[in-house]
This record gives structure tokens, sequence and C-alpha cells, in this order.
């Protein structure tokens, strides 16, 4: 980096460092002065956006630069370290309507946070452990859900939830077990939204809820699991597995996919985790299991063997994109299986899985229609070679019999003799 | 049996009446030696194989006529419709992929073939008096050709066409004083746009044909009425047709022609092998909003292009027109008498760097914007052809650089 990008870096890092509310007056305002570590984080928060600064929240006089007169001597002071009284400073301007009426945030989370297991926890045993906003929020940089610099992006929101969760100390005294983050982190969901930054993947709060974060039990499971897998849960509720659920004897979709370790689902499920409860592998169920694989498997297999053919006539140079859009269409029917099979009725599953192999048949049928072509029309181009060839031949030989002795209808010169006067037939 | 006598009598009666028509009405004497003068025209014992260019370039233009007429049945020149139709065409239309490949061939073997015949007609002097005309209305031909492909690379309205055109008609607006308002007119609007393509459709099926038949029509004429060119200097006259047949020359028709033809069946082999072996693949659709990566010309417009790369575009524009009309009025330029190029060294050499440097310039445009292994090296040709050594993200060579420890240089 030359000298002078250098430079401008710096100056930038330095304006992004300093960056503060317009009309702010630093030398007006003694907070900033001794809380110089926290200046920049609120600064950068929703917050300063609003003209909210430090006295807004912990009171004080910050005009005054004597540090009896601006915070313990000031009037209402307070330093939030209770977390209950952060909690009446936050919701004396997220619960009141009018204050919130030009946002886009609702009013009511302090009541989610009420009958929550935090919530509970503070209000009701003052249990200082239990997360209150600052905790999940950050005390000076508060941000939007929507920034993904903040704690409460989605993205961010395990790591968030971590901070205590994944403190093995403290959940002991809760009989919590600490190992949660780490097990959501190397699930399906964990891996999609921490490594793929996916942000329709499920965070903490999206089976637990935020403000009124609770555990679902396990008869909210499926609730929970299918506000986001809709048709899987309407296929289940059709199932055997429901009324196995409703009569207590299974944990509805936890029993096979378990909750934070959830894995990516995959055919060989059939044989492993229907084993668990159905023991006899030649029992009904497993037969059925097994059957629904096959089908599921033979689907994989086709499709597969679909891209084949069209990579294969593509590379070619053969127009595929009709065939393309078919097989596009059984992937779609794949897709639309797997919640299928959460009826567990083997006809509805073969009713889709014939449709894929119909469709990979057909572009089977295509690729080798053009493979026949290609041969045809291999076979033109040599058929049109020897008639070329043969014409062209027939016509230098028809040329050398003209010319024989050819004299020249107009001029009567012997053509081929050249130079002889002699030759002339019109003498 | 006796209504086909009938038939025969009514037939040869038929037959009877209409050359009764024919020989009071029209002096068919006359007519017929017209057409025994042209037909029978005495070709210089000098004529070899390269002569028949011109008739290839002929062939090719009537296979650019009739498959163009067939392509036109199913081709919907609108910009929503045009890249679709090519598609129906190449994949549902019985033979329309033979159709529109023979077609497209045939437009680059035409361009070629014409380049060949004006090069063989500039070496063997045969654009001297009295054939001036003869060369102008060629040199005409050409450039009408040249046309014809520029104007055809739009119609299948793939992203390739698109930018390609895009490209094209950017170097027309350089072009001094006239060149904003050339392009508006080409483009019909400020971008290449969907009011382009109908507008190079109409150019190409009609109004250069408007302009390529009586050109073509005159070059013919003028050919049939000079005959070919003999390689003796202009100062000797031209030898009379008894002489050209003394000197061992032969008759147009059926000698030349026949040669002619033969060479005709045989290109068609090759138009058909290269359709089928070889097919110009369509591309994705034209989109205005996504620009591919190294946009090239066709190769018949690739050394101008290039060209342009190295000089400012209004330079090099005024000097591409310049040479131009150069080209038009070379008979009028070159006055010497001497057609044998063995007694043109001047004019030789002048043509093999006019063609050397044109080879040159389609080369580095080819090779431009492109990364190629070359003797074991990676290199990357940036936008005026100019190779680099491609080096990795730390800056050294790792071409041709021997494993660590391993290597053997003295």
């Amino acid at each position: 980096m030359s000298r002078a990008s250098a430079a401008i870096a710096v100056l930038l890092l330095a304006g992004a460092a300093f960056a503060q509310p317009p009309g702010f007056d630093e030398t007006k305002y003694s907070c900033v002065v001794c809380h110089s570590d926290v200046k920049v984080d609120l600064f950068e928060s929703s917050h300063a956006g609003q003209d909210l600064l430090c006295h807004d929240c912990h009171g004080g006089n910050p005009s005054s630069f004597d540090r009896r007169g601006s915070m313990e001597g000031a009037p209402g002071f307070r330093t939030l370290r209770d977390k209950r009284e952060a909690l009446r400073v936050c919701s004396s301007c997220h619960s009141d309507f009018e204050r919130m009426r030009h946002s886009s945030l609702p009013t009511d989370q302090m009541e989610h946070y009420r009958y929550s297991v935090h919530g509970e926890a503070l209000l009701t045993r003052g249990d200082q452990n239990a997360a209150a906003c600052p905790d999940c929020h950050t005390p000076h940089r508060v941000l939007p859900g929507s920034d993904p610099a903040s704690s409460t992006y989605p993205v961010n929101v395990p790591a968030t939830c971590a901070k205590c969760h994944a403190d093995s100390s403290l959940m002991s005294r809760y009989g919590i077990s600490s190992d949660v983050p780490s097990v959501f982190a190397s699930s399906y969901h964990g891996r999609l939204l921490i490594e793929g930054k996916d942000r329709s993947a499920p965070s903490c709060a999206s089976c637990h809820g935020n403000h009124g974060a609770a555990p679902p039990g396990y008869s909210h499971v499926a609730q929970v699991c299918g506000g986001c897998h809709i048709t899987t849960r309407t296929y289940f509720l059709e199932s055997e597995h429901a009324d196995a659920s409703r009569a207590g004897r299974m944990r509805e979709c936890d029993s096979c996919h378990g909750h934070h370790d959830v894995a990516r689902a995959d055919v060989s499920m059939f044989d492993t985790t229907c084993a668990k409860c159905h023991t006899d592998p030649e029992s009904g169920p497993r037969v059925r299991g097994r059957e629904i694989a096959a089908n599921l498997s033979r689907a994989d297999q086709a499709l597969a063997e679909g891209d084949a053919l069209i990579a294969e006539g593509v590379g070619e140079g053969v127009d595929l994109e009709v065939e393309r859009g078919e097989l596009g269409r059984a992937r779609s029917d794949r897709i639309e299986v797997e919640p299928v099979t959460h009826s567990l009725r083997l006809d509805r599953v073969e009713g889709l899985t014939e449709r894929i192999f119909a469709t990979v048949a057909t572009v089977r049928e295509r690729i080798q229609d053009v493979h026949s072509e290609r041969v045809t029309r291999r076979v033109f181009v040599f058929a049109t070679w020897v008639f070329a060839v043969g014409m062209a031949a027939g016509l230098f030989l028809l040329r050398k019999r003209l010319m024989r002795g050819f004299v020249h209808p107009i001029y009567g010169v012997r053509i081929g003799d050249g130079g002889d006067d002699s030759r002339r037939t019109d003498g | 049996m006796k209504a086909w006598r009938k038939a025969v009598e009514f037939g040869r009666s038929a037959w009877r009446a209409t050359a009764d028509y024919f020989q009071r009405n029209y002096d068919l004497p006359q007519i017929k030696r017209w057409i025994d003068g042209a037909l029978y025209k005495p070709v210089p014992r000098h004529v070899n194989w390269a002569y028949s260019f011109g008739m290839m370039a002929m062939f090719l233009f009537i296979v650019q006529v009739t498959t163009g007429a067939l392509l036109a049945l199913y081709y919907k020149a609108s910009a929503a419709d045009a890249y679709e139709s090519v598609k129906f065409i190449t994949n549902s239309v019985r033979l329309g992929w033979l159709v529109h490949q023979v077609h497209a061939w045939s437009a680059n073997l035409m361009i070629l073939f014409v380049i060949l015949h004006m090069v063989k007609t500039y070496v063997t002097g045969g654009f001297r008096a009295p054939r001036e005309l003869t060369w102008i209305t060629g040199a005409f031909l050409l450039f009408v050709t040249l046309a014809y492909g520029f104007t055809g690379y739009l119609l299948p309205w793939d992203q390739l066409s698109y930018w390609g055109t895009t490209v094209g008609t950017e170097i027309t607006g350089a072009i001094p004083l006239v060149g904003g308002y050339l392009k508006t007119v080409l483009r019909a609007g400020e971008d290449v746009n969907a009011a382009t393509l109908p507008r190079f459709f109409a150019i190409h099926s009609m109004g250069l044909l408007l302009v390529m038949a009586p050109l073509l029509v005159a070059h013919l004429l003028l050919v049939r009425n000079h005959g070919i060119a003999p390689l003796t200097p202009t100062t000797e006259g031209e030898p009379s047709p008894e002489q050209i047949l003394r000197d061992g020359g032969i008759a147009f028709f059926p000698h030349h022609l026949l040669k002619e033809a033969a060479f005709v069946y045989v290109l068609l082999a090759v138009l058909v092998t290269l359709a089928v072996f070889v097919p110009f693949p369509l591309h994705d659709k034209a989109d205005p909003f996504r620009t591919p990566e190294g946009i090239k010309p066709e190769w018949y417009y690739m050394p101008a292009y290039q060209l342009l790369k190295y000089v400012p575009k209004a330079i090099g524009i005024i000097g591409m027109t310049v040479g131009a009309v150069l080209f038009i009025i070379l008979p009028f330029i070159d006055r010497s008498p001497e057609r044998h190029p063995r007694k043109r060294k001047k004019a030789m050499w002048l043509g093999v760097a006019v063609v050397g440097v044109g080879m040159l310039l389609m080369l580095a445009g080819y090779l431009s914007e492109s990364t190629h292994t070359i003797f074991g090296k990676r290199m990357h040709f940036d936008l005026r052809g100019v190779p680099h050594v491609v080096v990795d993200t730390v800056g050294v060579d790792t071409s041709g650089a021997p494993a660590q420890g391993g290597g053997e240089r003295e």
C-alpha cells in the first residue's frame, strides 16, 4: 500500500471512529470525556441517530465537568447495573406507543419478556444472571436487527445466545446443557445459518422466540417446526405418527430428527431412524419405509442420469432447453416428494416418483433421438460427398470427351491443338 | 392408347405454336448469336483453378438467396420473437438446422471467395484497362457482401450478435461529422434496441439486394463483354478470340464452365460438411443489461476492429475510408501497363504487405483479451493483443518455474 493510500485509510478510520451526531459539541458534553470507550459504540448506534445520548438513559448532568456534579450528585443519575432498572428505562420508550409510533418497532416486547423464562427469572426472582435488554442488544451499540453488524442479526443470534448458554458454570446452575450452541452450530440448520449466512435458516429465536424466549415443549415441537416446514407438517398430521404423538408414544418431529442437532434428512434415515422404534426389520412399517426409500433413491439416480444426459447433449452442441426445463420440473417433484414421505403413504410417494421417471425417460429418448439424428447427419454428409465427387468426376470426364476434337462453333479453331493455323477447319 | 397419342399430338402442336410465336415476333438468330458469343467466349490458356473464385462466390450468393428465402418463411424479425424463431428453425423445422447452418457458412465462404477473387484479379492485373469498370463494380460487390455479413449477424438476436453489432455500430459513430447521425440511423435510436432488428432485417433481405442485383448483373455483363484478361501488357492490346484459341485457350462453354461446375459440386459438399460438423452455435438470448467478456466481431471485420485499438478512432476511420477509396479507384492509380505479377514486383510486395498486416491484425484480434499456454508459459493477451506472462497472486511466474529444489538450470 502506498503512503498516500495508507494516510487516506487512517483518515477514513479516524473519521469513522469519531463519527458523531450532527450538532454535537464534545466540549460541552462531559460524559464522553471520561467514557471515551463507550462513545464510539453509542455514536454508531441507532439511538445516536435519534439524538438519544448518555443522559437520556443514565440521567445525570452532562453539562457539568465535575465527576460528582455530572453523575452521583446530579438528579436522576442511574448506573443501570441492576437489570430491572435497565428494563424500566428501555421499556419507558419501547413500550410507549406515542414514542414508537414513527418507527416500525412493536411496543409489546416488554410484555413478551415478562412471560419469558428470562423475564420470569429476573422480574419474579430478581435473578441478575437472566438475560435482559442490554445482554442481547449490547448496552450502547444498539443496532437494528437487519444490520449485519447487530448482535440480533439472525446470523449473529447463535453467538449472542452462546454468550450465556455456552457458559458451563452459569448453565449448570439451571440444569441446562452448555453444549447446545455448539450442537446447534454443527447441525444442518446451524451450518446453513452460520456458515452459509442463509437468513432463511432458523436461528435460536426462530424456535424459542426472542423477547418471549421459552423452550417449546414436545407437544409444541410440530407447531414450531411446522412454522417453516408447513407442507411437511400437513402430511405428518395425516400419518399414523401423528396419532402416536397425540397418544404420547412419540415426540412428533423430534423423535426422528432431533431438535438442536437436526441433521440433513436423507434416505438412510428410513433404515436407521425407523429402526429405533420399529425394531423388527421385517415389520410392515420397516418394509414400507424401505420401499419409500428405494423410490427416493431411484428418483435421485434418475435425476442424476438426467443431468448427465443433458450435460452430454449440451457438450455435443445440442439445444436441450426444453428438456432442461422438464428436468427442472422433475426436480421440483423430487423436492415435493420429501414432505409427502411424512404421510407414510407409499402410493403418494410413487405417484410423484413415477412422474420423475417418466420425465427422465423422455429426456433419454430425446437424447437418443439426437444421437440417431447425428448418425443420420453423418450419413448425409457421406452421401453428399459421394454425390459431389461422382458429379465432379462425371463432369471432368464429360469435359475431356467434349474437348477431344472440339472445334469452336464460332471461330472454327480446333481446341487443344493450339498455335497451328493449319488445324483451322474453316480455312 | 388413343388418349395418349392425342396428348402427344397436342404437346407437339403447342410447342410448334410457341416456336412460331417467338420466330414471328423476335429476332431469334440475333439472340442466339449474342448467347453463343458469351457462351463460347474463348478463355486464355493461363486460366487456372484460381479463376473459379468468382464463380464460387456467385454460387454461394445463389445459396444465400435460396436459404435466406427459406429461413424467412419462419424467421420473425422482432426482438421479442427473433431468438425463439431461430431456435424453432433449428430444432423443430424439418432440415431447418441444415438451411440455417448452410446460410451461415455460405455467408462466410462467400466473403472469403469474394476476397480471394479480388486478390486473384489484383495479382493477375485483371483490373487494368479496359476492365476498370469490372474492378470497380467488383469492389462495390465486396463492400455490399461485407454489409450483408454485418446486417445478417444481428438477426439471431443472441448475446454475441447483439453485442457484436453494438461494437460495430459504435465504430460508425466515430466517423467525423456524420458519425453520430449514421450511428443513430443504423441503430434506430441511441442503442441497439428492439427497433434495430427489423431495420437490419429490411436492409439485409431487401435493401442490399436492390444494390447487389444491378451490381452483379453489371459485373457479369462486363466480364462476358471483355472476357478474361490476358497476362500481356495493356500496350499490346487485347488478343483476338482466334489468337486466344490458337495460343491454347479453350471455350468458356463447355470446357471452362464444366470445370467450374465440378468445383461447385465439391464446394457444395464442403458446405454441407461444415454445416454438420462445425455448426455455428446459438448463444444466450440478447440481454442489453449483461455484457459478455471479450466481444469480438466476425473474422472479416477483425482487422479493422483491431486497428482501431491502436490508433484514435477518427484517424482509423478516415484512414480506412481513404484506403477503401484507393482500393476502388486502383485502376486509375496504378497506371503501369504490365499485368504479369513477375513484372510488377512493387505491386506484389504492396499486396503481400496489406494482406500480411490484415492477417496479423486478425491474429492479434483473436488473441486479445484471452489467455493461452504458449511454449509452456501461461500468456495473457491484453486488449491490444500484447502478451503478458501470467503471474500468481504473489507475483511469481509459476508457469515455467521448476519445482523447489528440483530445477536443473545452467
